[in-house]
């Protein structure tokens, strides 16, 4: 797991590519996206990777989330494939908390949202999960 | 306010500000501790799920040869989304500069400088040694001293130089030793990582692949009181796991088969998440001296194999030689 004070560029490109694996349920799709939004990302930088916005590689892919279908059958298992299926912003929400890359309070700004609003949309995601509070 | 923020707490962020506020109400009531606990073994199962999706070395290793390629700024779509069957057939890229290794700290990370040849710098040696050729002044032209310079250039040059002579000296010994670490580096590395079945571990790494988390049934103990539960579930009598590796918290556990052989399988997390194999090493051809550690590397996943009492214990993760190497020496340091 990164550690959230030093996390590497390649922990930010795992995370993103997980990221994007749960928004289109597709494995070429999200290769093929990750690599869309970190060139980009990368060209805005002057090629400098130091100089890269890495909290704005999951900005670009908040804004993007609508853009890949939801399957019926996406080329996931278990846990992540039940990521898919939920509706957003809770699916971006709840996928980014768990990918343990951004502290809460950044997710909360990329998604447009307060701290408050996303520990809502984290707790009906949990819900829609099927997490019951005992 | 700090308690509606109670869906936001996770071990990781308990250091975030407002989470670390809520974190301390939680300390307050036993019944929001126990909730929690519940909510963060929940996501637990989503945070391994998540890990088990990554982008091969591979991959990584494509994506950072892409950004060494220098891409215009509008041909980026079209690099990006490759179709592998016409990738197949388009021809190679030129020679592109270093890639830039996205595996080190964003804070170190080398600026991607392409090195542009100063035309103001001094030529190499050999390029300067070719112009002073060419600009040497033409020799006067005396018909007789001509040809007399030039038998004694030939002469001087036909001498075998004594400064070559070194170098070459001097290569051969670079290349000798070279050699000799070489082999004995190899030789130290059979003897530190080298056990007979490795093959047969590499293989059962690769298994992981495929697991998702779900595969594995919830048990929350330390690998130490688990052999009931395996014995339970198949009569591993020989189940054992290294003094190191007792009090390690688990996630889960679940019994697999592999080429016929019961494997005893065991998520856990202590200061990562690790998944542990368990097997008798006869079944698997496993030989490997007690309590002696050997580093195999998978393909995706690194794995510390030992033995102990009947039993071959493998710890394993996703990451470097290196990460496994500081993880067993910090674990060896502890026990």
């Amino acid at each position: 797991m990164p550690g959230l004070n030093a996390p590497t560029a390649y922990d930010y490109v795992q995370a993103l590519y997980r990221l994007l694996a749960v928004q289109s349920g597709s494995s070429s799709t999200a290769e093929s996206a990750l690599k869309e939004i970190f060139l980009q990302a990368f060209e805005e930088a002057g090629k400098q990777l130091e100089r890269l916005d890495f909290d704005g590689l999951f900005r670009t892919a908040f804004s993007n989330r609508d853009s890949y279908p939801r399957k019926a059958e996406p080329e996931l298992n278990g846990w992540a494939r039940k990521l898919h299926q939920l509706p957003e912003p809770e699916r971006f929400s709840i996928t980014l908390f768990c990918l343990e890359i951004l502290p809460p309070a950044t997710i909360a700004e990329i998604t447009g949202a307060t701290l408050d609003t996303l520990a809502e949309r984290v707790a009906k995601a949990r819900k829609e999960l099927n997490f019951h509070l005992s | 306010m700090s308690e509606r923020l109670l869906p936001l707490v996770r071990p990781i962020y308990e250091t975030q500000g407002e989470i670390a506020d809520a974190k301390r109400v939680i300390s307050e009531s036993p019944d929001l501790r126990s909730q929690i606990e519940h909510q963060i073994q929940f996501d637990d199962q989503i945070v391994t799920a998540l890990q088990a999706i990554a982008l091969t070395d591979q991959q990584i290793e494509q994506l950072e040869n892409l950004l060494a390629d220098d891409p215009p700024a509008e041909s980026v779509e079209a690099r990006v989304a490759p179709d592998p069957a016409i990738q197949a057939v388009v021809a190679p890229p030129p020679p592109a500069p270093d890639p830039v290794p996205l595996q080190v700290p964003v804070a170190v990370a080398p600026p991607l400088v392409p090195e542009i040849l100063n035309p103001h710098q001094p030529p190499p040696p050999s390029a300067a040694k070719e112009e002073a050729k060419k600009e040497q002044p033409a020799a006067p032209a005396d018909a007789k001293e001509a040809p007399e310079k030039e038998a004694e250039e030939e002469e001087k040059e036909e001498e075998p130089p004594r400064a070559r002579t070194v170098t070459i000296m001097a290569a051969v010994s670079i290349g000798i030793i070279a050699t000799i670490a070489l082999v004995a580096y190899m030789v130290w590395d059979q003897m530190a990582n080298g056990f007979s079945g490795r093959d047969q571990v590499a293989e059962l790494l690769e298994t992981a692949n495929t697991l998702s988390g779900d595969e594995f049934e919830p048990v929350n103990t330390t690998t130490a009181n688990l052999k009931d539960w395996f014995f339970l579930k198949s009569d591993m009598h020989w189940f054992a796991v290294p003094k190191e590796f007792a009090d390690t918290p688990t996630l889960g556990c679940r019994l697999s088969k592999f080429k016929g052989v019961d494997i005893g399988e065991i998520l856990a997390k202590d200061d990562r998440e690790v998944l542990m194999f368990l097997f008798h090493p006869a079944d698997l051809g496993v030989k490997i001296r007690k309590g002696k550690w050997a580093i195999v590397d998978g393909e995706n996943w690194e794995a510390g194999v030992t033995a102990v009492e009947d039993c071959c214990f493998i710890v394993a993760f996703k990451g470097k030689h290196s990460d496994m190497q500081e993880y067993l020496n910090k674990k060896k340091g502890k026990k």
